[in-house]
């Protein structure tokens, strides 16, 4: 992994961390120094209320960071807002500043570089991703996890709290792969997956380098694969991935074996292929475009109404309006002419008239 | 008519400096998408009918009414000229230009603004920063809201009874505008809906007169039967129904792409719309988005659409005022945000009408992922509400305020200026590759859905003419077509965003192999990217022909094997 954490990455991806209260994001921040060499007592500060400002680490204390490679770590918990803006200070002095989008669940990870002069700060899009952040528990909560929030996914149904996984892996390039190969799937309980390339069930052709195998899994946010070439004779590793798990009750996820280590890489996460669980809304929060909801139903109704009321109120004061120009303002300007008319008279006769007796027309 | 020259001269300014080099670039920032619409000139002239065509993703192909559909008419009408590609897509968005400032002075004549402020008006729809910045963003066919005044004013025309002329005015306005961009048919029924609602109530005698009706069908007639039916037809067969269902969740992307809304505050806000923004991808986590835009409004644009609006006659303002407003609320997308962030009244999102239009009228999801294009309706408004400001025999302040709208949109505007250009290329590679045996290209690296090294790949194709392995929006291109990015290792690595992954060198042979047996002959590595460089020069040897823009490979018939070493852990 090398400069590991440092190197890091720059993705807001749904880290595998325990999910946290809606009102909090677990931020992780990782500040490449190497080039410029500028930090000296580095800090990042969260730019929100209240401002929270938290030490940038390069003595390997948080998991992954290599000490001493000049790639400094924090983490720190923020306020989940669509953005999160912060600030990395040297000794009280600011390096540089940036405004980074926060999904809106899961932890999100960034990958920042120093840069000689001004910005300062930029991010590093070329970073790769950062190590997971901690073990994942594999139970319970994760199972309320790979849904969106707010969303049960049949809980007390058994059998919909699993998922079966079609794996099918492409070794047509390095032909790694002998009979015995398998998937072994970091589960407790659940068996590993016998690769067969016999043109039979899930294979499509025969020995034409693609295998195929099925496993069962409990539901969950993400799972790891590993690929073992000959279990029973001289037993290898060819390597590991975590693959992410839609809410659905069957998934496809290809993979290919690939040279160096690990032996293993994903070419498409994971795909649903039955039925699937996720709700029909958006995501937490924002509105559904669907007519679904009760309160999505409401607030049409209402943009409807108010719409036709605009439309209604339109009409019928243009019927007032012009019902009072074309008929009772001529009838108002005569009627007030003939007052004038009698006041002027009234006037001739007994003297100037008082002027509250007059109308204004 | 006879302000046409001046808003030439006005174009000419705003797209400064192609004038003085028309052929040598396109109008628009070169990391856009602005090669992909000169791509499409240059298919028409040499591919013209070719549909699904195997010059893009090869050897599957693609369609490129899916890819490149929505403008439509600017490949047919201009795709017969024997002039460079990048020469008539200037041509296009200048005439673009020009007819948008004329048909907005047409319209706010017709509708009772002076003249001087008609032409005022049509500046101010002509110089919109919107479509400057749409203009920088290589989007031309969001330029093609240039007919929207045309179309309004022979809309009206036809309601006032104006006849057979009206009516003929009225389809070929709307032809037109369906033909150039699928945007428009959805901004031309919001001006209608609008123009119509507002005759409805606020005239008290019938509206739809016989000879209003008779006008209107005549134009929906010609619309419709010389327009609306074969691009009906031909965008259902191109994947229309599979656009429409993938943009029905518009809603759930988190956080919301940066177009599909307008902030409140976004109207009045004259600072730069940083190009690309960048937002998060689970792939590599931040993906480059280029097609955000602003919608500032314009300050004198504003100030002289609020004069205007009460100094119009009596009613004349009245459904520019609407449309505008309706415009705005639709801009604004799904929920309301002000200063960067979602308003949420008891922590619950407030739908707005973009939701409620989107549930009754299903269409409208189409657009509704980059609502903030309706910024083309408001601006509409925004520039007939101006005319009004002028009275008659107000030309010296008319020009003044010209001078005041046309130094606001070029010194202090959102969008860059002068506008940068996407250059030809100029390769010596590239054109003796052209003279080379058929066979197929590969180019790396080419990021899928990169829009700039798209364009890149696209105007390098128009110099050497062969087949290439990408060519647009993969999940456009369909399954079929982006297949082999997946298959074979060296596709998903060329492709692969952010920091790539390249294959070792047996599965890079494999690859080769793969690519040879299915038709390739070439490989193009962009010299841009000097790692790339070398891990090409190091797998296949020196390159035959190379220049400062690329290096280039024959395959043979088997590639050398791998040199020891290479892809080592």
């Amino acid at each position: 992994m090398g400069a590991a954490l440092g190197l890091a990455f720059a993705a807001a991806l749904p880290a595998p961390l325990p999910a946290r209260a809606q009102d909090g994001v677990v931020v992780r921040i990782a500040v490449d120094d190497r080039g410029p060499a500028r930090l000296q007592a580095p800090s990042l500060r969260l730019d929100q209320q209240p401002p929270r400002e938290v030490p940038l680490q390069d003595d390997g204390q948080i998991p992954g960071d290599v000490p001493g490679d000049r790639i400094f770590v924090a983490r720190a918990e923020a306020q989940r807002q669509e953005t999160l803006t912060f600030t990395v200070l040297d000794g009280g002095a600011e390096v540089g500043r940036l405004v980074v989008s926060l999904p809106a669940l899961g932890a999100a990870d960034f990958a920042v570089k120093t840069t000689e002069g001004e910005p300062g700060l930029v991010l590093d899009l070329r970073a790769p991703a950062m190590p997971a952040a901690a073990a994942a528990p594999a139970s319970a909560p994760l199972v309320v996890t790979a849904a969106p929030a707010g969303e049960t996914v049949n809980a007390g149904d058994e059998g919909a709290d699993r998922i079966n996984v079609l794996m099918l892996v492409d070794d047509r390039a390095l032909g790694r792969l002998k009979s015995g190969a398998e998937v072994r799937v970091q589960q407790d309980g659940v068996a590993a997956g016998p690769l067969l390339d016999d043109g039979e069930g899930d294979d499509a052709t025969a020995e034409d380098g693609v295998y195929a195998t099925r496993v069962t899994v409990a539901r969950a946010q993400y799972l790891q694969l590993e690929l073992w070439v000959d279990p029973r004779g001289d037993a290898a590793s060819l390597g590991a991935v975590n693959v992410f798990l839609p809410s659905s009750s069957e998934a496809m996820v290809r993979l290919r074996t690939r040279e160096g280590s690990p032996g293993l890489e994903l070419v498409t996460e994971p795909t649903a292929l039955g039925a699937t669980d996720a709700p029909t809304s958006g995501p937490a929060g924002a509105p559904s475009g669907g007519g679904g909801g009760g309160a999505d139903r409401f607030v049409h109704v209402l943009w409807v109404g108010i719409a036709l009321a605009a439309l209604g109120f339109g009409y019928v004061r243009s019927v007032v309006g012009q019902i009072w120009a074309a008929e009772l303002r001529p009838v108002v300007q005569r009627l007030d002419l003939l007052l004038q008319d009698e006041l002027a008279r009234r006037g001739r006769g007994a003297g100037p008239a008082g002027p509250a007796e007059g109308g204004d027309g | 008519m006879r302000l046409a020259p001046a808003y030439l001269g006005t174009a000419l300014l705003l797209t400064w400096p192609m004038v003085l080099d028309p052929a040598g670039g396109a109008v628009g920032h070169p990391e856009a998408s602005v090669g992909c619409h000169v791509w499409v000139i240059w298919w028409a002239q040499h591919h013209l009918g070719e549909l699904q065509t195997q010059l893009l993703f090869y050897p599957e192909g693609a369609s490129v009414v899916r890819l490149y559909g929505s403008d439509l008419l600017s490949p047919l009408l201009l795709g017969r000229l024997p002039l460079p590609p990048t020469l008539l897509y200037n041509a296009w968005v200048t005439l673009l230009q020009v007819l948008a400032g004329v048909g907005l002075a047409a319209l706010a004549m017709d509708r009772g603004a002076s003249r001087p402020g008609a032409a005022l008006g049509g500046l101010i729809f002509q110089t919109a920063p919107f479509f400057l910045h749409e203009l920088l963003n290589g989007t031309s066919e969001i330029l093609a809201a240039a007919v929207l005044p045309w179309f309004a004013l022979a809309g009206l025309r036809a309601l006032e009874g104006g006849g057979a002329r009206a009516g003929i005015a009225l389809g070929l306005s709307a032809g037109f505008a369906a033909a150039t961009s699928a945007y428009n048919v959805f901004f031309a029924l919001l001006v209608a809906i609008v123009l119509l609602l507002h005759r409805l109530t606020t005239q008290l005698g019938p509206v739809l007169t016989p000879a209003a009706l008779r006008a209107g069908l005549l134009g929906g007639g010609l619309a419709g039967g010389l327009f609306g039916a074969p691009l009906a037809v031909l965008h259902a067969r191109h994947g229309a129904g599979e656009t429409l269902a993938r943009r029905e969740d518009w809603l759930r992307h988190d956080p919301p792409l940066p177009d599909s809304f307008a902030d409140l505050t976004d109207f009045f806000d004259p600072r730069d719309t940083p190009i690309p923004a960048l937002v998060p991808d689970p792939a590599t986590g931040v993906f480059e988005y280029w097609t955000t835009c602003t919608v500032y409004v314009g300050l004198v644009a504003l100030v002289l659409a609020g004069l205007g609006s009460g100094r119009a006659p009596a009613g004349a303002a009245a459904p520019w005022r609407w449309m505008g407003l309706v415009a705005a609320i639709l801009m604004l997308g799904p929920e309301l945000r002000v200063f960067g962030e979602a308003v949420r009244p008891f922590g619950e999102a407030l739908p707005l009408p973009a939701v409620t239009v989107a549930a009754l009228f299903p269409p409208f999801v189409l657009t509704a992922l980059h609502a903030y294009r309706y910024a083309a309706v408001l601006m509409l408004a925004v520039g007939v509400l101006a005319a009004f400001a002028v009275p008659a025999g107000g030309a010296r302040r008319a020009a003044l305020l010209g001078a005041a709208v046309l130094g606001e949109v070029l010194l202090l505007g959102p969008a860059a200026w002068p506008v940068p250009r996407t250059p030809a290329p100029d390769s010596p590679v590239l054109r003796a590759l052209a003279t080379a045996p058929p066979g197929a290209v590969f180019t790396a690296p080419i990021e899928a859905e990169h829009l700039g090294q798209l364009s890149e790949l696209l105007m390098m194709q128009t110099l050497h003419g062969k087949p290439v392995h990408d060519g647009g929006i993969h999940h456009r291109a369909g399954e079929a077509a982006s297949a082999l990015f997946e298959e074979i290792p060296l596709l998903g690595a060329a492709a692969a965003r952010g920091d790539a992954e390249w294959p070792g060198p047996e599965a890079s042979a494999w690859s080769l192999r793969q690519l040879e047996g299915l038709g390739y002959r070439y490989v193009l590595i962009r010299k841009a990217d000097p790692e790339v460089l070398a891990r090409f020069t190091e797998l296949l040897g020196a390159p035959v022909d190379e220049d400062g823009l690329v290096a280039r490979w024959d395959l043979g018939p088997s590639p050398p094997p791998p040199a020891p070493g290479y892809g080592a852990p």
